[in-house]
């Protein structure tokens, strides 16, 4: 019983996938939830709880990206707010990166969502739909109307 | 510019590293409650139901504990030290760690030399009977504001303060014990690769402290093998009343002094 739950070759894969997509799942929850203390968090804990549940989870990358983007979301919910971005334009990020981020903080859970994950990540349409449980034609729309708020909101986009 | 030049330049943000928030949160069990609780009650259906019957399934073979054990390193003694009395074991060496410095691995054999068994140097109350508590700073990224002047330090707890649940609460990881704890995440600077030594006393009074790495077994001290780079080590502390303590940390260079506050809460 032990072995399931703590085997090291499985940690083992788990952290090869920590270093292909760390980094890149917590840019796109900090995208998305606009603090880094929330991405480091929700990156961290899906982790662990990926390695805790070991090899019933058949599917890992998909449920770490979901997992992760639940607790973030839990984690907004609980503070009760998006507007207030935490981020600050510095060394470590780009002006346009904080303008962007900030943006992202008016449109709703599901458009900052599907448009983080399809224009920042890359996943298709069906993916977006079952990381944020949804369907495919409904990301469509959240990805397009997010993507019009968006350059509405930063001007200089156009 | 454009919205996807926007996305190209978030993806220049250079991310912090956590892997040793993962190993450390994926290793150790919750002796208290979570601090963000609701956030985990919000995975998904599924996984929750997968994750109560792993509970139940363990229970039922009696292995819950065993589950919270060590992934690295050597394996517990077979029969461990009891702490069931208020005495604290002797320390077995590097082998009563969970991890050896962030990495996943076996530990190895022996302990710290016999020069860092320096004599304690605990610090008394300040004249109006207060705790000279070492101030909580910020070290490096990657970890968060920790205790200690280096090379070695601890992750320092909300406020300063290690709040421990005593008597230990019927499921902790220290249910049985006569010694409540709490985690406590040690790392050391690059600067210094070699053994250290960790242990403590209180301040002002009689009390031990203990240390564990995995297990309800309370240690009289704690032993970290020497290596590279940032490491760190997932530990608990382990106490018996509230107080005043403080950590003696000996190196092979140096020998340095922690002092914290430790709160008992009720399970």
């Amino acid at each position: 019983v032990q072995d399931a739950l703590v085997d090291a070759r499985l940690t083992g894969d788990i952290e090869d996938l920590y270093r292909r997509q760390g980094e890149r799942l917590w840019r796109s929850l900090l995208a998305y939830a606009g603090d880094r203390e929330i991405a480091s968090d929700a990156a961290a804990e899906a982790f662990a709880q990926l390695v805790r549940r070991g090899d019933a989870v058949r599917d890992p990358e998909r449920w770490l990206w979901r997992s992760a983007f639940k607790i973030a979301a839990g984690e907004l919910k609980e503070r009760g707010r998006r507007t207030r971005v935490e981020v600050e334009a510095s060394y470590e990020m780009e002006v346009p990166a904080v303008d962007l981020v900030v943006a992202l903080g008016e449109l709703s859970d599901k458009q900052r969502a599907a448009v983080v994950l399809h224009d920042a990540v890359g996943y298709t349409s069906k993916e977006i739909a079952a990381i944020i449980g949804s369907t495919p034609a409904a990301v469509k729309v959240h990805v397009a109307r997010a993507r019009r708020r968006l350059r509405q909101r930063l001007e200089d986009d156009r | 510019m454009k919205l996807e030049d926007r996305f190209h330049s978030l993806e220049r943000t250079p991310a912090p590293p956590y892997w040793a928030d993962v190993v450390d949160r994926a290793t150790r069990p919750s002796v208290l409650p979570s601090p963000r609780p609701r956030a985990f009650e919000r995975t998904p259906h599924r996984l929750r139901a997968g994750a109560l019957a792993a509970v139940v399934a363990l229970a039922g073979v009696g292995l819950v504990f065993k589950a919270f054990e060590p992934f690295g390193g050597s394996p517990p003694p077979a029969s461990e030290p009891s702490t069931d009395s208020s005495g604290l074991a002797a320390s077995p060496g590097y082998s009563m760690l969970w991890l050896c410095g962030g990495g996943i691995g076996s530990c190895p054999a022996g302990g710290v030399p016999e020069s860092l068994w320096r004599p304690l140097r605990i610090p008394t109350l300040r004249p109006d009977g207060s705790c000279p508590a070492s101030p909580a700073h910020r070290v490096v990224q990657l970890f968060g504001p920790a205790l200690g002047e280096g090379p070695v330090y601890a992750v320092a707890h909300e406020g300063g303060v290690l709040r421990f649940e005593y008597p230990p609460d019927p499921n902790s990881v220290f249910a049985g014990s006569a010694w409540g704890g709490n985690k406590v995440l040690w790392f050391a600077r690059p600067s210094y690769s070699g053994p250290v030594l960790v242990r403590g006393a209180e301040v002002g009074g009689t009390h031990e402290v203990g240390f564990s790495g995995g297990t309800s077994t309370a240690y009289s001290s704690l032993q970290f093998p020497p290596g590279q780079g940032w490491r760190n080590w997932p530990t608990a502390t382990r106490l018996q009343a509230p107080g005043c303590y403080a950590y003696q940390v000996d190196g092979t260079n140096f020998s340095e002094v922690i002092v914290f506050r430790a709160v008992a809460v009720p399970p």
